[in-house]
C-alpha cells in the first residue's frame, strides 16, 4: 500500500513541479520542455489506473505528436538574436 | 543564445490569488464529497485494451458482459466524429500554411531563395513554367 | 488499487488550476496553448480514474477522445500562431487587435 503511494506523491511532485516550470519560465523553449515532462509523468498516473492503452497514446499522441509540433511552432517564431536578449520583452512573456 | 532557465515572476499577484482561490474551493468540495475508500476497479482475466476497441467499434456481441466491465457504451458514431473533425483539423491547417498573393494561393513550402539574381526561380514540381513573370513574389521573404 | 481517489482529484485540480494561471498571466501564445493542454491533461486524469472507480471503460473511451480533440486543436492553434507571426512579427496576444469592436 505504502509503496504506490510513495510513488505516486514523488510523481504528483514532478508533475506539478513541472507544470508550474511551464507557467513560470520566461523562455518559451524551457517551457516546451517542461511540458514534455509534465505530459510524460501524467502517463504514469494513466498505467496506475490500470488504462496501459491510454498511456501508451498519451506518450504517442503528446509527446510524440503535440510536442513536436509546439516544438516546431517555437523555433519558427523565435526572434533573432540581435533583438531578443533583453530589449523586446514583449516576446518573452 | 544559450541562456540558463529564468524564472518569470512579477505582475502575476492577483492571477496567482486567483488560481489558488479556485484549487481552494475545489479541493474543499473534493475532500466534502464522501467517496467511497475502494475502488470497483477492473475485473481479472479481461484484457481493457480489447474492451475499449470492442466499444469503439459497437462490437457489443464480443463484449464481456457477464463481466463487471461490460457495461461500456458504444462509441461508434462518436469515432466517426472524431476521424471527421481531425480530417477538418488538417485540411484547416493547409489552409493556414498557405500564404496568398494576389488572389493566389501560394505553397506553403517554396523554395526561393533571397538573392536578387535574375536566376532564381522557386522549387515547381511540374518542371516549372517558363512564362516566369512574377514568380518571385512567392515564398519565404521577409 | 490503494491510491485513495481523492489524490487523484486534488492532482488534477492542481494541474487545471496551474494551466488557468498560465493562460492569465502570459501573453505569448504559444504558453497559451501549452496551458491548455496541461488543463485538458487534467480532465484526462479525472476521466481515467473515474473510469477505474465506477469500474466502466467509457472513462477511457472518452480520454482517447479528448486526446484527439487536443491534437486537433494544437494543429489549428499552430497554423493561427504561425499566421499571426507572419502577419504581426510576433505572438503576443495583445497585438493583434484589429478585430476589437
Amino acid at each position: 500500500m505504502t509503496y504506490e503511494l510513495i510513488a505516486f506523491a514523488l510523481f504528483a511532485f514532478v508533475t506539478l513541479a513541472s507544470a508550474l516550470g511551464v507557467v513560470l519560465l520566461a523562455d518559451p523553449w524551457h517551457s516546451a520542455l517542461m511540458l514534455g515532462v509534465t505530459l510524460v509523468s501524467v502517463a504514469v498516473y494513466y498505467v496506475m489506473l490500470a488504462a496501459e492503452f491510454v498511456a501508451m497514446m498519451q506518450i504517442l499522441v503528446y509527446v510524440g505528436g503535440v510536442l513536436i509540433l509546439i516544438t516546431f511552432a517555437v523555433m519558427l517564431t523565435q526572434r533573432d538574436d540581435a533583438d531578443v536578449d533583453e530589449t523586446d520583452e514583449v516576446v518573452q512573456t | 543564445m544559450t541562456n540558463g532557465p529564468q524564472l518569470r515572476l512579477g505582475e502575476s499577484l492577483l492571477p496567482g490569488i486567483l488560481a489558488v482561490a479556485l484549487f481552494g474551493v475545489m479541493a474543499m468540495i473534493a475532500l466534502n464529497t464522501g467517496f467511497a475508500d475502494e475502488m470497483v476497479g477492473f475485473p481479472e482475466g479481461i484484457s481493457v485494451t480489447s474492451e475499449i476497441g470492442y466499444a469503439l467499434f459497437d462490437f457489443t456481441a464480443l463484449q464481456s458482459t457477464e463481466g463487471s466491465i461490460g457495461n461500456t457504451e458504444p462509441f461508434l458514431v462518436s469515432f466517426l466524429l472524431v476521424a471527421v473533425v481531425l480530417d477538418a483539423a488538417l485540411d484547416a491547417a493547409l489552409v493556414l500554411a498557405k500564404r496568398e498573393t494576389e488572389g493566389k494561393p501560394i505553397a506553403a513550402l517554396s523554395s526561393v531563395s533571397t538573392g536578387d539574381s535574375a536566376s532564381t526561380q522557386p522549387a515547381a514540381t511540374d518542371g516549372g513554367a517558363e512564362d516566369g513573370s512574377s514568380r518571385s513574389s512567392g515564398g519565404e521573404q521577409r | 488499487m490503494n491510491v485513495p481517489i481523492e489524490y487523484f482529484v486534488l492532482l488534477s485540480m492542481a494541474l487545471f488550476s496551474i494551466g488557468l494561471f498560465g493562460i492569465l498571466t502570459r501573453r505569448n501564445a504559444l504558453m497559451f496553448l501549452m496551458s491548455v493542454e496541461i488543463m485538458v491533461n487534467a480532465a484526462n486524469i479525472n476521466l481515467i480514474a473515474f473510469a477505474l472507480y465506477h469500474g466502466n471503460l467509457t472513462g477511457q473511451v472518452f480520454a482517447l477522445f479528448v486526446m484527439a480533440l487536443a491534437a486537433a486543436e494544437v494543429a489549428i492553434g499552430l497554423g493561427i500562431i504561425l499566421v499571426l507571426y507572419r502577419n504581426f512579427r510576433d505572438v503576443d496576444v495583445t497585438v493583434p487587435t484589429t478585430m476589437r469592436w
